[in-house]
């Protein structure tokens, strides 16, 4: 069954290549359905692993730690189906989105392109390859996020580009230190270096960098700045593919496996992370305060909400990990919902703006239901999912005893309940703005994913217990055992 | 070690220039001589003194050829990020054109339109 | 009846679904609301008449936690789901002709309406704080869509508002549920005892929950919503929850906490009395200045809670006993009153005191009603309001608390004095411009009134039955063995001051007098002639003598005037306060900062690099 991974990067690939080759004849509905394709046939492959525990691939035949491999364990499984199912809903989203777009052709191919690297950067079992397909994602992001050649969009891009060219740059950079240390880049056989000679300054070094390179990519204060301009600015269905899924393969997933499987967690670098968390949740939560665009608000509201993620990751309690994954899973389900439903929106009014919206509720009644539950699914309102992964992650920090954490969870969900209100009141009841008059349901294939994606919010939190039990903890103990994952990447070497 | 250092300050006049230069031109160049310095760092990693290259043909000694041959991983390493680099220059330049166009201006400061 | 703790809970949300699936088939909808709460009516009266306590519960196990959903129907949780769907009841019939629901422009009242009822009744059941408290934000969120049904940039900001106090506190009481489970191991409302007199995060989390419990019923300093959303809100609405299960959902928290749960040094309660003697008498003093019938009915309701947390805090059982009564009592009275203004507002369409006058004759019995409720809220006897009040009282003076006491006392006079103001303005004093387009309100809407009127009177005039069959069995530590004769033999009075037969007998003469007096003056004729100045005919509105002037003068007082007049600008309102600064100093300085610069954005980076390079060198 391992030969199925490289499948993962090298579909969508090969699809980005062929429908450009194909182009050539046919510009307009080929690439739609060739995406839809691609991507529900890597949903498919997801299937093909589901129960297969850990499956190493190992690249022509290099025995690790020589050569490259492909990894899946549970983590790598639970972030897998996050990126393709998110993927797959947002490439069915774009069918009618893309027609606002001249050139359908290259948005899909740099999708997939996007798509590629996020999977690789989830199966790579090797630093310097995460570093690659981790590029190849960011680069296809950049340019998407630009798509739309307005000022703004470039501004945002350009900004994108220019953070996340640095980011990268450090992250290099640290990955030659570690490799000038341990003389691999083989994540597992760096880790057993490390497991047996600690205490290196030159590591500590590269640990900074990495927190600054990957803390970037995730959107995490003070590293944040590019994310509201860039998430607003991109196409919905980009914006729901960056918030959604991009932010957490390249920043926090990068950083977990950075952290507890090759360099190794220590107290300091865990309260680092619940600082940033911290800090991260409460800057988002006021941000998101502010603003009257609507995809912005979201936006810091992705921000706010990556602070909790690593502020479960940085508890470092499986309680709390187990919480940390659970509202990653959750915030790609609504956040990838909410941005949608902002597309939708925009599409409809052509406008963003809270205060020129309102009333959507009695002209768009699908997007307006589904995007009530996003809302209050983010927010924390049971029984949606948002409030189980939140309280989980409260009671993790109780447990701890950290009470200033507790205190900041606590004060941010009401923050982001209250912001998201906001939202609700502004756009989607109250009186119909000006802007909204001429507004009508979208098309059907932007209304199926909205519904889909309610739909999972609703079901996730209901079933929270069988998600947690299959998908969560398996997924906690893979992160957690550094040794287990050595072991089986290395074999007793 | 001076090489190291020498290394170290090129990648400061990279962060220099991207930090403190408003014109978006110098802020692309100072991208690009930070990805000299971290690229020439890891072409120093595997660098030695009067090393030969690390093709190990029949007539060689093993144990000289470990003393003597670089590391060719780095080497490897950085061909792959150069080409990186390369993309990323290629959009960086591509975005800044089209940014003149918009804005009418190479200064980045003036670029303010997304905030709050 | 062992499985079907349920019903209260699942069969109005189910209901409420349905209604929420059918928008507009009106008369459905309301056929189906009012089957429903009767059915529940009748349900929550069986429940309550069944002797033993009653549990249903199946477990979850939630990560390794097992999780037990547990209702339990005790006493005091069935007394109050009876409370519950007695005043649903009442209110599906209200509505039928206050047509709130239709005006409201909204279709979806009704489902608002059985939701809150299931999210209430759920609250009372659970016997686990973690189910009470997802009941609870339950009920706030459809509160919050509830009184968004108003209209205007005034409601989104009163909502706004309302959400934010009781929201905050809803994160505070998240936070305390939390923090038990994870301490104590445990969220069973009857084996959490924690001991506050000891460690400072017990403390905080004790006045957590009591500030949660004053959010939910309105005392100060969190009362602030409720006179905000009364300008718009539905009327209906206002009987339904701030005035009545508000304060039976807010007080059934601050008994628990107070009798229950923990275990306080005295000075805590003192701290809570202060807190409650202070509602009394600054609400009292706010609701006596304002004209707005709906904002004056509100700041009455706050006054009123001061009471109840007197009572509870005092921590003896008169006052304890008392305290509870009140809470019963002044659900009671309040929500008749709100719908008595509802009345009022359907029928003139207006609720300015100032407009209103002489409706004596076009709605008799809301009048009766009305007086009744009036009378019970002031605290005469023989109305329950005077006797929970007595017994709060007489709990004061058991607990050594003359000052406390005394503010009580004085409250009742101002409650007296603008409920005065009320009767007189609107039925009373001369007919005003409305006068002729008022009609008759509709039985339908009279009816549910005078039920409320009269269980004020046979709540006062027996109260010894509910004293001892619906509160001394409840079983809080302090209520343990209590003997209802015994308690009823100290409430005899005989050992005060005060005799309140000879008193009662003495009112209901005055106003038998008055009453005479009246007529006597009706009897003789008298010559009524327009009045003439400068051959100028003045016009009847300028004739009359609106009550809203009776307590002007209060307003010029030095001190208390000018701080009445600030509060009621809303200068003092917490929430303006916090919402100033935290906007002006906090969003609008972080917002600036996003300035749009990349060299901004870069050296953000670079110092929050350079700051983690040097955490993690320093070591």
């Amino acid at each position: 069954m391992d030969k199925v991974l490289p499948f993962f990067v090298a579909i969508p690939i090969f699809s980005a290549i062929f429908m450009l080759l194909i182009g050539k004849w046919e510009k307009k509905i080929f690439p739609r359905i060739w995406s839809i394709i691609t991507t529900a046939t890597l949903v498919f492959l997801i299937s093909l692993i589901w129960e297969k525990g850990t499956i190493i691939h190992v690249m022509g035949g290099w025995r690790p730690p020589y050569g490259i491999i492909m990894i899946k364990d549970h983590l790598s499984l639970l972030m897998l189906i996050i990126v393709n199912v998110v993927a797959f809903l947002s490439i069915i989203y774009s069918y009618s989105y893309i027609t606002k777009y001249e050139d359908y052709l290259r948005f899909f191919s740099l999708f997939m392109l996007m798509l590629a690297g996020m999977n690789g950067v989830v199966l790579s079992g090797d630093i310097f390859n995460l570093f690659v397909f981790l590029e190849i994602a960011s680069l296809a992001s950049y340019a998407l996020v630009g798509y739309g050649v307005g000022a703004e969009e470039l501004e945002a891009s350009f900004k994108y580009l220019i953070l996340g060219a640095f980011a990268s740059l450090l992250i290099l950079f640290g990955i030659g230190i570690i490799y000038s240390v341990t003389g691999s880049v083989n994540m597992a056989d760096i880790a057993r270096f490390l497991i047996n000679n600690s205490g290196n300054k030159a590591v500590l070094m590269a640990t900074g960098l990495f927190l600054f390179g990957f803390g970037l990519k995730a959107g995490l204060v003070p590293f944040h700045a590019w994310l509201p301009d860039a998430h607003s600015s991109a196409p919905a269905p980009i914006s729901a593919m960056l918030s959604g899924v991009l932010i957490k393969v390249l920043g926090i997933y990068a950083l977990m496996r950075v952290f507890y499987h090759v360099i190794g967690v220590s107290e300091l670098i865990l309260n680092i992370f619940l600082v940033i968390g911290s800090l991260s949740m409460v800057v988002g939560a006021l941000m998101g305060f502010g603003q009257d665009d609507i995809k912005r608000l979201f936006a810091f509201s992705s921000i706010s909400q990556m602070g909790y993620v690593m502020v479960g990751i940085g508890l470092g309690t499986p309680l709390g990990i187990i919480g940390a994954l659970f509202h990653l899973l959750n915030h790609a389900g609504f956040k990838s919902l909410m941005f949608l439903s902002s597309g939708a929106i925009e599409d409809e009014t052509g406008t963003r703006s809270l205060s020129e919206l309102g009333g959507l509720r009695q002209k768009m009644p699908v997007t307006s239901a589904s995007s009530v539950v996003g809302a209050l699914s983010i927010s924390g309102v049971p029984p949606f999912n948002g409030f189980w992964s939140k309280l989980i992650i409260l009671i993790a920090a109780l447990k701890v005893g950290n009470i200033w954490v507790s205190v900041i969870i606590v004060l941010t969900a009401f923050f982001t309940l209250s912001y998201y209100l906001r939202f609700q009141k502004n756009a989607i009841f109250g009186d119909i703005g000006k802007k909204v008059e001429g507004a009508r349901e979208v098309p059907i294939p932007m209304v199926v994913p909205l519904v889909l994606l309610a739909i999972i919010c609703l079901l996730v939190g209901i079933f929270n217990h069988s998600i947690i039990s299959n998908i969560i903890i398996p997924a906690q103990e893979t992160l957690l055992d550094r040794s287990g994952y050595i072991l089986s990447v290395l074999g007793n070497l | 070690m001076t090489l190291y250092m020498l290394n170290f300050s090129l990648m400061m006049v990279g962060m220099y220039a991207l930090i403190v230069k408003r014109h978006i031109v110098k802020k692309i160049l100072g991208i690009a001589i930070m990805e000299y310095a971290v690229n020439h760092f890891l072409i120093l990693i595997g660098f030695k003194k009067a090393g030969v290259a690390p093709i190990l043909t029949k007539d060689m000694d093993l144990a000289t050829f470990i003393q003597t041959a670089v590391d060719p991983l780095p080497q490897a390493l950085v061909l792959t990020s150069i080409v990186i680099g390369l993309g990323t220059l290629a959009l960086m330049v591509a975005i800044a054109i089209r940014l003149y166009e918009r804005y009418g201006t190479f200064d980045m400061h003036e670029i303010n339109r997304l905030r709050g | 009846m062992r499985g079907l703790l349920i019903i209260p809970i699942i069969i109005p949300f189910i209901a409420g679904l349905v209604t929420f699936m059918i928008p507009r088939l009106k008369r459905i909808k309301q056929l189906i609301t009012i089957a429903v709460t009767t059915y529940l009516l009748y349900y929550a009266i069986r429940l309550f008449l069944l002797p033993e306590i009653i549990e249903y519960y199946f477990s979850i196990n939630f990560l390794r936690y097992r999780a037990d959903f547990i209702l339990k129907a005790d006493h005091f949780s069935s007394l109050l789901v009876l409370f519950t769907y007695l005043f649903g009841f009442l209110i599906s019939i209200y509505i039928v002709r206050s047509r709130d629901w239709v005006r409201s422009g909204d279709n979806q009242y009704l489902t608002y309406f059985l939701w809150t009822l299931a999210g209430v009744s759920g609250i009372f059941l659970s016997a686990n704080l973690f189910f009470l408290l997802i009941f609870w934000e339950m009920v706030t969120a459809i509160f919050f869509l509830f009184i968004n049904l108003g209209k205007g940039k005034l409601t989104a900001e009163s909502a706004r508002k309302t959400y934010v106090i009781l929201g905050l506190t809803d994160a505070a009481f998240l936070f305390c549920v939390a923090f038990i489970w994870v301490k104590y191991n445990t969220l069973n409302i009857d084996a959490i005892n924690i001991d506050a007199t000891t460690g400072v995060i017990q403390k905080v989390v004790f006045f957590l929950l009591i500030a949660t419990s004053f959010a939910k019923a309105g005392a100060l300093p969190l009362h602030t919503w409720i006179p905000s959303i009364s300008k718009n809100a539905p009327i209906s609405v206002m009987a339904l929850i701030p005035a009545s299960l508000d304060k039976l959902m807010g007080i059934y928290l601050l008994s628990l906490v107070m009798l229950k749960l923990f275990n306080i040094p005295f000075l805590f309660n003192i701290i809570v009395m202060l807190i409650g003697a202070l509602t009394i008498i600054i609400a009292g003093f706010m609701a006596l200045i304002q004209n707005n019938l709906r904002k004056l009915l509100a700041f009455s309701a706050v006054s009123q809670v001061g009471y109840m947390i007197l009572g509870i805090a005092s921590g003896t059982i008169v006052g304890v006993i008392g305290g509870l009564f009140h809470m019963l009592n002044h659900a009671i009275y309040e929500s008749g009153l709100f719908l008595c203004a509802g009345a009022v507002e359907k029928e003139t369409g207006t609720v300015e005191l100032e407009k209103l006058g002489g409706l004596y004759k076009k709605m008799p019995l809301v009048l009766i009603g009305n007086i009744l409720l009036a009378l019970a809220i002031a605290g005469v006897p023989p109305l329950n309001g005077f006797t929970s009040k007595w017994m709060v009282y007489q709990g004061l003076l058991q607990a050594g608390q003359p000052v406390f006491f005394v503010f009580a006392i004085f409250g009742s006079a101002l409650t007296l004095a603008y409920f005065l103001k009320v009767i007189y303005s609107i039925y009373f004093g001369g007919e005003s411009i409305v006068f002729q387009t008022t009609r008759k309100p509709s039985y339908l809407m009279s009816i549910p009134i005078l039920i409320l009127a009269f269980l004020c009177l046979i709540f006062g005039i027996f109260s010894s039955l509910p004293v001892s069959k619906f509160f001394i069995p409840i079983d809080f530590k302090i209520l343990e063995g209590v003997q209802p004769i015994e308690l009823l033999g100290n409430l005899s009075f005989v050992n005060t001051f005060w005799n309140p037969s000879l008193a009662t007998t003495a009112i209901i003469i005055g106003f038998i007098i008055g009453i005479i007096m009246y007529f006597i003056g009706k009897a003789f004729k008298y010559r009524e002639q327009p009045i003439y100045t400068g051959g100028e005919r003045f016009e009847l509105e300028e004739r009359r003598v609106p009550g809203t002037d009776l307590f002007l003068t209060i307003l010029e007082l030095p001190f208390i005037g000018q701080y009445l007049k600030d509060r009621d600008k809303g200068n003092y309102d917490g929430y303006n306060i916090v919402k100033n600064i935290g906007w002006e100093a906090i969003v609008k300085k972080l917002k600036n900062m996003h300035n749009g610069i990349l060299s901004t954005y870069l050296s953000w980076c670079i110092l929050g690099f350079m700051i983690i390079m040097f955490v993690l060198m320093s070591r």
